[in-house]
């Protein structure tokens, strides 16, 4: 078991330095298109350490998200503006570094404070989340009700006779009753709601704002042809019916 | 890209598989990981692959972008509107158990689903949307 945790310590350690080495190389690159690449492989690096944490849905988000299309739609961007940044030397002031490194020590001394990773005793795990996980995860789940038929799940038996509102299931008020087994979801879309709500909103209100600022940046663009006398008129009728 | 075989023809063989897994992690949502949002991230990739491989003129003619942006607004309505649905049964704004009398987990579920086609309509379309403005910006120069 020993070698098993130093092998999973020594993976984290080796994806710790590579990522802050990524890190190092972003800052320094001055093409903007290999800093973007390296960018999604941070994220990817970064995804391989929450699979290792056992935090399935930040490293799918990560994944997903990071890695994958905030990618491509920088790439997309930096295709309209080009892709090399202007050289422009960077100068730290003594006052500039001492900030830094103030600041550097006082979040590190903020993490010294915080519970050891997988404590069971840390608040996190004794507050709230073990009802969730007995709400959502135990007794009745659909699908711990498929794999005990397979006959896979000795202890699950034991596991819904230990609490008898799980047994219960659907007629507990307020209870997930075991209908919804991923509780990272039922957290963010029950619990959390709002949050999650107002979340989405953000996203649709980027949207939004992005279609204000395109769309009339196209038509003035157009309108400048227009008086340089570059389209004529049917083109531009055909343009502006879309 | 569009007279080069080979990616034509590997998009065209892979386009459908991730809808498929983009369909499947917005449904699997409650059960494995993943949910709206992810599974509305590689649904718009799909769509993005189509664009990039075929062009965005052949890609916004199957989907048009009118019927994204709107379908970016239904999203945060249906996630807004499963709550008012609550309410309207006698919970508060958003306590989906109040949704079937006597069966509390069954609700919780209907309105965790819903709740996540919604995120996954609206990423999916902002994404869709996105793209198609900041190609449709370089495809003007």
């Amino acid at each position: 078991m020993s070698d098993m945790l130093f092998a999973v310590a020594s993976i984290n350690l080796a994806l710790f330095i590579a990522s802050i080495v990524i890190a190092l190389l972003i800052i320094r690159s001055s093409s903007l298109l290999s800093a973007t690449v390296l960018t999604g492989f941070f994220s990817l690096l970064m995804t391989l350490l929450w699979v290792n944490m056992g935090a399935m849905d930040v490293a799918f988000t990560e994944a997903a998200v990071s890695a994958g299309i905030s990618t491509i739609l920088l790439i997309a961007a930096l295709s309209v503006m080009g892709f090399d940044e202007r050289p422009r030397p960077v100068r730290f002031g003594t006052i500039a570094k001492l900030v830094l490194f103030v600041v550097a020590g006082l979040l590190l001394y903020g993490t010294l404070d915080m519970p050891r990773f997988g404590d069971p005793d840390a608040p996190i795990h004794t507050l709230r989340a073990p009802d969730y996980i007995q709400q959502t995860v135990g007794g009745r789940s659909r699908h711990h009700q498929a794999l005990a038929s397979f006959g896979k799940m000795q202890q699950s038996e034991s596991l819904s006779s230990i609490d008898p509102i799980l047994v219960a299931g659907d007629t507990h008020a307020g209870d997930f009753g075991g209908h919804a087994p991923n509780f990272v979801t039922t957290l963010l879309a029950a619990y959390r709601g709002f949050d999650t709500m107002f979340e989405t909103s953000v996203i649709f209100s980027a949207g939004l704002s992005l279609i204000l600022l395109i769309k009339p940046l196209r038509r003035q663009r157009h309108k400048k042809r227009r008086l340089k006398g570059e389209i004529d008129l049917a083109a531009e009728e055909e343009l502006f019916d879309e | 890209m569009n007279d080069q075989l080979v990616p034509r023809l590997i998009s065209k063989l892979f386009i459908p598989f991730i809808l498929l897994f983009g369909l499947y992690v917005v449904a699997h949502g409650e059960i494995s990981p993943g949910g709206g949002f992810q599974g509305g991230v590689i649904l718009a990739c799909a769509y993005i692959l189509y664009a990039l491989v075929f062009g965005l003129d052949q890609a916004q003619e199957k989907i048009s972008p009118g019927v994204v942006e709107v379908c970016a607004g239904i999203g945060v309505l249906m996630y807004a509107g499963v709550g008012v649905v609550a309410m309207a049964m006698g919970g508060k704004f958003m306590e989906y158990s109040a949704m079937f009398e006597s069966r509390a987990g069954f609700g919780q579920s209907i309105g965790i689903n819903v709740a996540e086609y919604g995120v996954a309509m609206t990423v999916c379309a902002v994404m869709m949307l996105i793209f198609n403005l900041v190609a449709g910006a370089s495809d003007n120069e």
